[in-house]
């Protein structure tokens, strides 16, 4: 069944998200032929569009990598607990089934909003010598990331990915425990998911706050060396997301199907 | 089993509110309910627990022996008192929908009922009226081979000459192990389909009885006993 929901999950959001992203990419073909045919050497009323246009483009990648994260998550409040959730609740299927299907396709549109992104930026101001500088970037973090991490580069490299991805769920998550907090309350359903939600956050940020200084303590003066980074600090900061974001997690499949009370 | 929903000292509060109050109350297989009250009397609540849409506040509910879960989901179909299909779907895409959820969906019959009622499978549900809704909605719901349907006002918002294709939809797509429980306050549309009747009046059971016996012990048809009791 998860598949069958993913597969309407994916067909709702991308009827709002693919328009977004195409709109994005013919935004870029547009500068790129401002560009090309270079009107920037052209002094007064050209300047000016060329100028509009280009932060125009510039602001719409900011607004859909933002409106992105913010239409996933208006659609589970929307879907699970306004009218739509009389629907979404009676289907045959397991309440964590609808949660996870939510929490795959965000993280699709996510890694989508973010290759548009770069598809984009590329189309309008990638030639041979930007590539050219670009690489030669890449290969210099590169090799200063290997000069002080040595052997530990790919092991840091791949934790930092994960705790990317990590933390996209986690963030979510959070406010998807507040909205089904918010959505048990008889009265002020809304009101009650912001008070969750800082409610939630003033706990994370104890944890945290809390867990980092017993890293600290423990390990005691080694998380001074730059070395701790991979070996110490971001696993630790994996698996305190991971503790935490779990407990998110069945926190929210608890009040979706033991404390739902919808409208 | 011949019991398809059993509920024991059934409760539901909201905050203060007593929406439902120690309802024990048995429905049999097979047979047409009406579920009957006033405003405000408990009977969406009911229904909605039924459909594990809100949880009690004490008592028990059993559908053909299970609490509300994935299993009586299954066999229950349900339509509620509001639009609850995405607006931005066309009717074609809702009907998909429930293929894809329901095992129990009879696609063919779905086509064929829009087909008698007009309603051109290609339209967004956002460009239909209130009534053209309720009328997809219930036609969804009817397609399912169940074994409960929960009817929330079925007829509430759809013009007469519907009402009765409704009903005759209703009467004629129900197998004989299905049983239907259909909330209303319009009794006289509908006394003539019902075999039993259920009186609820402010979260209270206070009458569970055959059709048949009201008419015969008190010589009223449900629709003057029903004036009687919720007098005002």
């Amino acid at each position: 069944m998860l598949g069958k929901l993913f597969k309407h999950e994916f067909k709702a959001t991308s009827r709002l998200l693919l328009p977004l992203y195409s709109f994005l990419l013919i935004l870029a073909i547009i500068n790129r032929i401002f560009i090309e045919i270079d009107l920037f050497d052209k002094a007064g009323f050209f300047r000016v569009i060329n100028t509009f246009t280009l932060s125009t483009f510039i602001i719409s990648i900011i607004v859909i990598l933002i409106a992105t994260q913010l239409l996933v998550i208006y659609r589970f409040y929307k879907n699970l607990t306004t009218n739509e959730g009389y629907l979404m609740f009676t289907l045959p299927v397991k309440t964590h089934e609808l949660i996870n299907s939510k929490l795959i396709v965000l993280v699709i549109w996510t890694i989508l909003s973010f290759l548009s992104a770069i598809i984009a930026l590329s189309i309008t101001f990638l030639s041979k010598e930007g590539l050219d500088i670009i690489i030669d970037f890449i290969k210099t973090t590169y090799n200063i990331l290997k000069m002080t991490f040595d052997a530990e580069i790919t092991i840091l490299i791949i934790e930092t990915i994960i705790l990317l991805f990590t933390s996209i769920i986690f963030k979510a998550i959070s406010i998807y425990l507040a909205i089904a907090i918010g959505q048990a309350f008889t009265k002020n359903k809304i009101l009650s998911s912001i008070a969750a939600f800082i409610g939630i956050n003033i706990i994370i940020q104890f944890l945290t706050s809390f867990s980092i200084l017993a890293i600290s303590f423990i390990f005691d003066n080694s998380v001074e060396s730059i070395n701790s980074l991979p070996n110490i600090l971001l696993p630790a900061s994996l698996i305190i997301s991971i503790i935490l974001g779990g407990v998110q997690y069945y926190l929210t499949n608890y009040f979706l199907s033991k404390k739902l009370n919808l409208e | 089993m011949n019991q398809i929903l059993e509920c024991k000292a059934l409760s539901k509060s909201f905050g203060n509110i007593i929406a439902l109050s120690n309802i024990n109350l048995t429905l049999d297989r097979g047979k047409i309910i009406g579920l009957l009250g006033p405003n405000g009397s408990g009977k969406t609540t009911l229904i909605k627990l039924i459909n594990g849409l809100i949880t009690p506040t004490s008592g028990k509910l059993y559908i053909n022996g299970n609490e509300p879960d994935i299993e009586s989901k299954k066999i229950v179909s349900y339509l509620p008192d509001k639009s609850y299909l995405p607006e931005w779907m066309k009717i074609s895409q809702a009907i998909d929908l429930f293929v894809d959820f329901y095992e129990d969906f009879d696609k063919d019959r779905a086509y064929e009922m829009l087909n008698k009622l007009n309603l051109d499978p290609t339209l967004k549900l956002k460009s239909l009226s209130k009534g053209t809704k309720e009328k997809v909605q219930l036609i969804l719901v009817m397609s399912r081979n169940a074994d409960l349907y929960c009817l929330d006002e079925p007829i509430g918002g759809v013009d007469p000459a519907a009402r009765d294709y409704i009903l005759n939809t209703i009467i004629t797509n129900y197998n004989e192990n299905a049983t239907i429980l259909l909330s209303t306050h319009l009794i006289s549309d509908i006394e003539n389909i019902l075999d039993e009747i259920i009186f609820i009046k402010e979260g209270n059971l206070i009458l569970h009885s055959a059709v048949d016996e009201i008419r015969e012990q008190q010589g009223k048809s449900v629709d003057s006993l029903f004036r009687e009791v919720f007098k005002c």
